[in-house]
């Protein structure tokens, strides 16, 4: 008997579903780091992480919103806990901005050479890119002004991260996983409130 | 009682979508419910299968209440909807392994299973058909349907078997069209 863990199924399939988007924003990450080519680590980690949180807003709202209905009912119609749903669509555009800024350090290290880069800068920018697309969730099940609050509180949450960098790095990530941990609950607790009805 | 509607409305910013509906299902049972518009029926089987809770009244579903306990109400319940999706998957194993992971079933067996319940709707459109199989591979005690065709009905009632009936209409006569189909009560 094959069992296939849901949260694998889920993030797999909707990743799938998103493949030519996580392409274009790729891409689009690799074409920016070339233009970035002359400045130095610096102005890459701040590129990397608006970015990617860019990225990471985009990916996010593409998760719903009609663009997948069939697996947004197949979803609602299993028996699973709103909080497994959430982890597993949190997963996707998660996976892409790790995609997207692999592909944007990778762009940089060859352009740039190896004195550009270094491990921080480079696991802030994906963790920064991962925390704001959580946030943005939120918005994919509110609607009118509570989705566009839900928007820009991913914006600023990425701008006092970038701001956080430079002086205290350990308060940035601090951050991250305060505003990733926050936005997951509030998404978790906001799908199991969501009417397919009321959409 | 497998389902059971007492009153069960459901409102919108103060609009009521659903009057008040009263449903009794047993187990194994069949039911034809009209309701008022297209609207209403589709949000009355969203609430029998537990997507959507009830604004004002009670919806049981084997006991279970929807707004307490929605996993163990969709464990129970089947849904098929009545928009014909834009479909997202390359094959229809490719979907029903989708649906057996979300449901936690054996992906192989599950495979096996919705090839059969397919060979038995021979002739219905694969928007319905596919959904009406992959609802029934979990092998649900009740199957929701949303405003099935009249004509389907002889085919549904065959690959659903035991399984109880809930079917939601629009109108009385949709209502009373699909029970004549199937020998289904209104």
């Amino acid at each position: 008997m094959n069992f296939r863990s849901v949260t694998s199924e889920i993030a797999l399939t909707r990743l799938r579903r998103l493949g030519a988007q996580v392409l274009y924003v790729t891409a689009a990450a690799a074409l920016f780091a070339a233009l970035q080519m002359h400045s130095d680590l610096g102005a890459h980690a701040l590129g990397a992480a608006l970015f990617g949180s860019l990225a990471g807003i985009y990916l996010a709202v593409a998760q719903r919103g009609g663009r997948m209905r069939e697996l947004e009912l197949c979803e609602q119609s299993a028996p699973l806990y709103a909080r497994e749903v959430a982890r597993a669509i949190a997963l996707v555009p998660s996976l892409g901005v790790v995609i997207a800024l692999a592909g944007y350090w990778i762009v940089t290290g060859i352009s740039s050479g190896s004195r550009d880069l270094a491990a921080a800068p480079v696991i802030l920018s994906m963790t920064c890119a991962c925390a704001v697309s959580v946030v943005a969730l939120g918005a994919t099940v509110r609607t009118g002004v509570w989705q566009a609050v839900y928007i820009l509180l991913a914006g600023v949450v990425a701008a006092t991260i970038v701001l956080l960098e430079y002086p205290q790095l350990p308060a940035a990530f601090l951050f991250c996983g305060i505003a990733g941990f926050i936005g997951l609950r509030q998404y978790g607790e906001a799908l199991a409130r969501w009417d397919p009805a009321a959409s | 009682m497998l389902l059971e509607m007492r009153g069960a409305s459901f409102h919108r910013r103060g609009e009521e979508l659903v009057a008040p509906q009263n449903v009794e299902l047993d187990d194994g049972g069949r039911l034809a419910h009209p309701c008022a518009g297209n609207r209403a029926a589709a949000i009355v089987a969203m609430m029998a299968a537990g997507l959507v809770r009830a604004s004002d009244g009670a919806v049981y579903v084997g006991a279970f209440d929807p707004r307490i306990q929605p996993v163990h109400v969709k464990r129970l319940a089947g849904y098929v909807p009545h928009d014909a999706l834009p479909y997202e998957f390359p094959t229809f194993e490719q979907y029903i392994e989708y649906r057996a992971a979300l449901w936690q079933l054996p992906q192989a067996e599950s495979v096996v299973r919705a090839r059969y319940i397919l060979s038995g709707l021979d002739g219905i459109h694969e928007s319905f058909a596919y959904p009406l199989a992959g609802a029934l591979i979990a092998q649900p005690r009740l199957l929701v349907l949303d405003r099935p065709q009249a004509v389907y009905g002889p085919q549904i009632v065959d690959v659903a078997k035991t399984c109880a009936i809930f079917s939601t209409h629009g109108s009385e006569n949709d209502a009373a069209r699909f029970s004549d189909a199937c020998a289904v009560r209104v």
